[in-house]
């Protein structure tokens, strides 16, 4: 009898949490991120969903190379997004007085 | 002798004459300045030469076109048959869609194509290839009964049996009519339809090079 | 009154461009750059542009001295072009458009070429030649489109230009292209190469094999030829040069002079990349003098892909109602000049 090959019905998944400062932010980059789909020769599935301001993402692929490809792709993506928050978005009060503390004691110093 | 300046064309001018006494369209390809002396001598003397063959070839087949009556090198003067009451199948096309119903302007528009596609096809038939299939190169000529259809301008015109050449000359003509008569979205089936009926034997073959040149067209990237 | 900031990104250039009611506020762009030899690839590409963006944002609105909320639409190019830099794009047109809370809308960037032309130079309805890296058309306007009369077969006349230099190790900064029209300059003898026009139409592909085996013989297909020419190369790269810009401008010009007879038009418009060549505009204007017509051309601010471009024709399409909801604000590689509904001309 041969071996069982159970790596050819293997599914590989990832699931990645991105946490932001506030839902609002996390609401903006599920948005902007949910557009793009991914390509079909990749047979890699996403899924975005929200849980608060955590921006939940979920990979499916069919081999393991293609997971990798699509997680990196996403990446750049979101690094991007969160990056253009940081620049031109508000910021949330809290850390607004953190920055502010932290250059007043750098001032002092 | 005065010559009366008929219409600018995109390659010369042409003008109303006469030769050996016989009223005449003259075509002056007068020197591109634009263009390096040494290309544009080689272009003018290979589509004069083109344009005389061209005409030949078709009368021989039974297809009309403008008779050449002297071709003159030196002064890039090419004298041939003028149809002095034809207009271009542009300006026909453009005024049945005006002047008629729009159901009556489909009938008269699909003879109209059903007869160049015939003329095509024979023209492949015989391996000439225009070149330059646009409206503006067909005339619509009336005679006592009903009108001629004449193919001109042939300058761009060479002679080929490849499929590679036939299909690109039914594509340059398709790209034509999406374009200049993007409302009559039609007018290119028929012609094809008729096209068909007469190309000949290579039939399959051309239709599959003309679907390849098409493809090729859609899959091209255009990045910048 | 309309306010728009554009943001194009779809090949090596990445833009942004804000234009208040026609008027320029700013302008800003940079360059990737690769090394002599080497074409610009997508990954690389889009790398660059991510690493530019959002300081060229910022630039933008300090030259306009605006602040977002002065803002009306957020405009970026939806197509045709290269994905990963073009996704770069989409990506902080639509972060912006939620963050400011401002309407998002994708251009098509060949339509943003032609709208950026007109407004120049005031061009009303001109025959246009499009050439850049990606394309080469001759259009004109009827009935709500910009039509295509005529275009390459094959290659774009921008990636022959590109290519040829990167055979011959031209430096590709500030471009290609425009090293090799400095080097035509010194050209002296004309080397006749394929010289292909079908219809309106052109084809490159063949010009491109025929100079690269004459600028290096050893990529000579036919051995025999081969053996007997071992030597150096017989002509010059400023030949080589001067015989291509020659011949493949002539092609241009000549369809371009087809499609103005069919047309019955007297107006060209030169735009895209390769529209800032000198001597193409050049032979341009005397064909153009040679029937009483007249050309239109600019200069490589805006002749170049740029960011208000894309804003131009974003508020003219907004001005014209459109709108363009978040889930349709996607990239498309292939997005072509006749698709796009043009009802913001009135004629």
């Amino acid at each position: 009898m041969m071996p069982q090959q159970t790596v050819v019905s293997k599914v590989n998944e990832s699931t990645i949490r991105v946490p932001f400062d506030t839902p609002e932010h996390a609401k903006i980059a599920f948005r902007v991120l949910s557009v793009d789909q991914e390509p079909r020769r990749n047979f890699v599935q996403k899924s975005l969903s929200l849980e608060d301001d955590v921006l939940v993402v979920h990979f499916i692929a069919d081999q393991v190379k293609n997971l990798r490809t699509a997680i990196t792709s996403f990446f750049e993506c979101l690094l991007l997004c969160q990056d253009t928050i940081k620049l031109f978005g508000e910021q949330p009060q809290s850390q607004l007085n953190n920055n502010a503390g932290t250059q007043s004691s750098a001032d002092s110093t | 002798m005065t010559l009366e300046i008929l219409k600018q064309g995109a390659e010369g001018r042409l003008y109303i004459g006469e030769f050996k006494g016989e009223s005449c369209l003259i075509k002056e390809r007068f020197v591109k300045k634009y263009r390096h002396p040494d290309l544009d001598t080689q272009i003018t003397r290979q589509r004069m030469k083109a344009e005389v063959k061209a005409a030949g070839r078709c009368l021989a087949a039974g297809i009309l076109a403008p008779r050449i009556l002297h071709s003159d090198l030196n002064t890039h003067k090419l004298y041939m048959e003028y149809f002095g009451k034809a207009q271009t199948a542009k300006h026909f096309i453009q005024k049945t869609v005006a002047e008629s119903d729009a159901d009556e302007a489909k009938q008269l528009l699909e003879v109209l194509c059903t007869r160049i596609g015939s003329i095509i096809g024979k023209m492949h038939a015989n391996n000439i290839i225009h070149g330059d299939l646009t409206t503006s190169n067909i005339l619509i000529n009336p005679n006592l009964t009903d009108y001629d259809v004449i193919f001109i301008d042939f300058g761009l015109s060479h002679y080929n049996q490849a499929t590679e050449d036939k299909g690109v000359d039914l594509y340059v003509l398709e790209r034509a009519l999406l374009s200049t008569h993007s409302e009559q979205p039609y007018l290119f089936e028929h012609i094809l339809a008729a096209y068909r009926q007469e190309c000949g034997k290579e039939e399959e073959a051309v239709l599959a090079k003309f679907e390849e040149v098409r493809a090729r067209g859609r899959k091209r990237t255009m990045i910048g | 009154m309309v306010c728009a900031l554009g943001i194009e990104g779809s090949a090596n250039k990445i833009g942004i461009g804000i234009i208040n009611n026609g008027n320029v506020l700013a302008n800003v762009r940079r360059t990737y750059i690769t090394p002599p030899g080497e074409g610009f690839l997508p990954k690389e590409t889009a790398k660059h542009h991510r690493e530019a963006i959002l300081a060229l944002v910022q630039a933008s609105l300090k030259e306009a001295q605006l602040k977002p909320s002065d803002l009306d639409v957020i405009c970026y190019t939806k197509g045709p072009g290269m994905a990963p830099p073009l996704l770069v794009g989409a990506i902080v047109a639509r972060t912006l458009s939620l963050l400011w809370q401002k309407p998002l809308l994708g251009v098509n960037h060949c339509i943003g070429h032609i709208e950026m032309g007109r407004l120049i130079t005031g061009a009303e309805n001109p025959i246009v030649l499009y050439v850049s890296g990606g394309n080469t058309q001759v259009i004109a306007y009827s009935n709500k489109r910009y039509r295509i009369f005529g275009e390459t077969i094959d290659i774009a006349v921008g990636n022959c230009l590109d290519r040829f230099a990167r055979i011959i190790k031209l430096s590709n900064d500030p471009s290609p292209g425009y090293n090799i029209e400095q080097l035509a300059k010194q050209g002296k003898q004309y080397i006749k190469l394929p010289y292909v026009v079908k219809g309106m139409d052109v084809s490159f592909s063949g010009i491109l094999s025929h100079i690269e085996e004459l600028a290096d013989p050893s990529k000579r297909r036919n051995k025999r030829k081969k053996q007997q020419n071992e030597s150096e190369p017989e002509y010059s790269q400023a030949d080589l040069c001067y015989s291509l810009q020659e011949t493949i401008f002539a092609m241009l010009v000549e369809i371009t002079e087809r499609a103005m007879a069919h047309c019955d038009s007297n107006e060209v418009l030169i735009v895209g990349g390769v529209g800032c060549n000198e001597r193409l505009q050049q032979m341009m204007g005397i064909m153009c003098e040679e029937r009483n017509g007249k050309v239109f051309a600019i200069d490589e601010r805006y002749c170049i892909d740029n960011g208000l471009m894309i804003a131009h024709a974003g508020a003219e399409m907004f001005k014209a109602g459109a709108e363009m909801p978040l889930e349709d604000a996607f990239v498309t590689q292939r997005y072509r000049t006749d698709e796009v509904l043009v009802n913001w001309r009135k004629d």
